[in-house]
């Protein structure tokens, strides 16, 4: 309980710091300070609210657990932006061209094509990185553009659903829906959260099982660690960094799962309201522990959702503020960590 | 530096001039136009007195000043503080050295676990009973050998060469073998190939050329992670970045390179109960303190990370070579101890070790046979009966065999 206590007590006090900063703001900006709280309330405390907040959290698990598995073998992914949207138009590209599979089978394949999609783009990097030494920090920064470009070619010609105005790809057949927990258990009235939740909550329960207790997320950590290290105790470090960025790309891939197959049911150009990047701002807030990442994503899902909130709720401010609040958490956390980390160091030297 | 004697501009002429007076005064030859990557380390260690004499210091501090220098080079050093000492200068010498310190200090003060623990004339003490008095207890004698090496040979090398960074091979047609039950000690100062055997040895470099082979089968044919499984035991020259990951507890850094066996947990799932209790048995054998397998490595003392690294590598279903890279630099008196009788018990048991060290001492107590390295060729070869640190110290320096 400590422990638990130990984990939580920065990012908690980071957040509350970062409110108090925000409500100030407001304040200054003339707007009462209280629309921030009424707006988190809205957003955590009614069914409406927590179905969309959870409907935002969904995607950011995604992202931010493909960002922390990378980080766990030493890499650092800003490249789930792109990879959410291979994974995406990979479950586009499986549906039209398998439409009309049984049910269950349909779901299967569309959730692997998504992981399929998103993880050969990340693997990429790796495979850069592990072959040729390019860093993937720039590589994975690239990729996304490129990603991009390759998605909306896709969006715009070849998958396009040319009855329509906007840019959209043509619907995925019924077998490839995911029914949202209002249409399955009558839960978060008519938000669009969906089965994808489970999904992400498994899938993070997963990734902790895979890194903590297997073999081969020992390996992967190992190398992130100390990879000269692990070289002597023969692991591959070429190998273990390529598995991380196809994971990685994997794990953002699943984004699609939500907004595709549990959403839209097909792939409109630009939905993502940059979810990959926010991804590592969700991985850093939990120190990369996926089960931390729920909460996180679950934070980071209240704060997108109470900024569309706010901008109803007043005329002053815009939705950019949870741009704000989300900077100021990170700031306020990571400045946590970083007074931690001298504090320990000043006692070892005491010492 | 610290004591430029100038306000803003450097007068180069004035310091040159004083560090002349200096160097006549104390009987230093150093070329003072040089920089400091140029120097032998001997003269590096010079360079840092000199600087300390420039600073009108009278109380020289030296903290493990031998550690990198040859026999020959450790004599002048002292030469050169017994200088010092004729005209008054008092000298602090912090060492595990022992031999450093009988011969040349007038009063040893001796710590343990950060105490104060005895204050003695150097003249009333020997090797064994100062040894004595900084464990705390009686030392075991080394056991004798019980029977000669075996007849079979465990590691072959033929030929072993690696390419180097400067054109120049880092090791050049290296040739010799250990047999079951033998160690074979390689003297050397540090950068002569050393590292480069080490890394062919561990099987982390497989890009040589001849031929290097383990129980009959070629180094770059079996993945090291195989040869790790089929009784290789790696002691790697740099605990910190080598041997072990500082950021992983214990019980984690205890199944590091064996990770994949099936006694952890089926089909690659790692048991955490299993790791504990494996992680409280090796460190109740191997006594390892704290006891806690859950504190991560980087927690530990020098010595208990060392033996944390033996405790791993010879704990495995059988050792048939193990190679011993500086297993007791950093580490005090008590765990060498320990450590060296492990090993004699290794070799008893009929594995083939090959120890490398910078320790003469070591070397000369635990090898049947002791190869010098210079240049990546081996100069020499000799016994322990046969030679003396003098001797090896010569051969270290490229002095013909």
């Amino acid at each position: 309980m400590k422990k638990l206590w130990d984990a939580l007590k920065g990012p908690i006090a980071g957040v509350l710091l970062s409110l108090a900063v925000s409500a100030a703001l407001l304040a200054f900006l003339g707007e009462s300070p209280f629309v921030l709280l009424e707006a988190l309330q809205s957003t955590l405390f009614t069914s409406f609210g927590l179905g969309y907040t959870l409907f935002y959290a969904t995607p950011l698990i995604f992202t931010g657990l493909a960002v922390a598995v990378c980080f766990h073998c030493g890499l650092f992914n800003i490249g789930a932006e792109g990879q959410l949207y291979l994974g995406s138009i990979g479950i586009v590209i499986i549906g039209s061209l398998f439409p009309n599979l049984p049910g269950i089978l349909a779901l299967v394949l569309g959730i692997s094509a998504a992981f399929l999609f998103g993880g050969l783009w990340g693997g990429l990097a790796g495979l850069l990185k592990a072959k040729r030494g390019s860093h993937e920090v720039i590589v994975t920064i690239l990729l996304n553009f490129v990603g991009i470009a390759l998605v909306n070619y896709l969006i715009l010609y070849p998958l396009r659903n040319r009855t329509v105005q906007n840019p959209e790809t043509l619907e995925v057949t019924a077998p490839y829906f995911l029914p949202t927990l209002s249409d399955a258990f009558g839960l978060f009235e008519s938000t669009p959260v969906n089965l994808a939740l489970f999904l992400a909550v498994l899938t993070a329960v997963g990734a902790f099982f895979f890194l903590f207790r297997t073999a081969w997320g020992y390996e992967l950590r190992a190398v992130g660690a100390c990879n000269r290290a692990s070289e002597f105790a023969g692991i591959s470090v070429g190998r273990n960094m390529m598995l991380a960025m196809f994971l990685g790309g994997g794990l953002a891939g699943m984004v699609g799962v939500n907004e595709v197959m549990g959403h839209q049911h097909k792939l409109v150009e630009g939905f993502s309201p940059q979810y990959g990047f926010t991804g590592i701002a969700v991985a850093l807030l939990a120190r990369n522990h996926p089960i931390g990442i729920l909460l996180s994503a679950v934070l980071f899902g209240a704060l997108h959702n109470s900024a569309r909130e706010i901008e109803f709720l007043s005329d002053k401010v815009s939705k950019e503020l949870s741009l704000v609040l989300q900077g100021l958490i990170i700031a306020f956390v990571a400045s946590h960590y970083l007074f931690e980390h001298t504090l320990k160091r000043r006692k070892k030297e005491a010492a | 530096m610290g004591q430029e004697p100038s306000r803003g501009k450097l007068n180069k002429a004035e310091i040159l001039q004083k560090l002349t007076a200096l160097q006549n005064q104390y009987g230093f030859s150093l070329n003072l136009e040089a920089k400091i990557e140029e120097l032998a380390v001997g003269h590096q260690q010079q360079v840092e007195i000199l600087k300390l004499l420039y600073r009108e210091a009278n109380i020289l501090i030296l903290d493990e000043p031998t550690a990198v220098l040859t026999p020959q080079e450790v004599d002048t050093l002292f030469e050169k503080m017994r200088a010092l000492w004729k005209q008054g200068k008092t000298i602090v010498l912090i060492t595990h050295k022992l031999r450093e310190i009988l011969r040349f200090t007038d009063t040893v003060t001796v710590m343990r676990g950060g105490r104060v623990v005895e204050t003695v004339a150097a003249k009333d003490l020997d090797e064994r009973s100062l040894a004595e008095k900084i464990v705390g207890r009686k030392l075991a004698t080394l056991p004798a050998r019980h029977s000669p090496p075996g007849k079979e040979s465990v590691l072959q090398l033929a030929g072993l060469s690696v390419a180097g960074k400067y054109g120049k091979p880092a090791l050049d047609n290296v040739s010799f073998e250990i047999r079951r039950g033998e160690v074979v000690g390689i003297a050397g100062i540090e950068g002569n190939g050393q590292h480069e055997l080490v890394e062919v040895l561990a099987g982390v470099n497989r890009n040589y050329s001849g031929s290097a082979k383990l129980l009959g089968k070629e180094y770059s044919e079996v993945a090291a992670y195989a040869a790790k499984q089929k009784g290789l035991s790696v002691i790697p020259p740099d605990r910190h970045r080598e041997a072990v990951v500082l950021d992983f507890s214990l019980a984690e850094n205890f199944i590091l390179g064996h990770h994949r066996e099936d006694c952890y947990g089926k089909r690659g799932y790692l048991s955490p109960k299993t790791l504990m209790s494996q992680a409280d048995g090796l460190m109740n054998r191997f006594d390892v303190r704290p006891r806690n397998a859950e504190l991560p490595m980087s927690a530990l003392s020098g010595g208990n990370q060392q033996k944390c690294v033996v405790a791993r590598e010879l704990s495995q279903t059988r050792t048939d070579f193990l190679l011993a890279a500086h297993p007791t630099r950093g580490v005090d008196i008590g765990a060498i101890e320990f450590i060296h009788q492990v090993f004699l018990e290794e070799r008893d048991k009929g594995a083939a070790i090959l120890l490398i060290s910078s320790e003469l001492e070591e070397l000369l107590s635990l090898s049947d046979r002791i190869l010098v390295l210079y240049e990546g060729r081996v100069v020499g070869e000799t016994t322990p009966q046969k030679t003396d640190e003098a001797q090896l110290g010569l051969w270290m320096t490229g002095a013909s065999a």
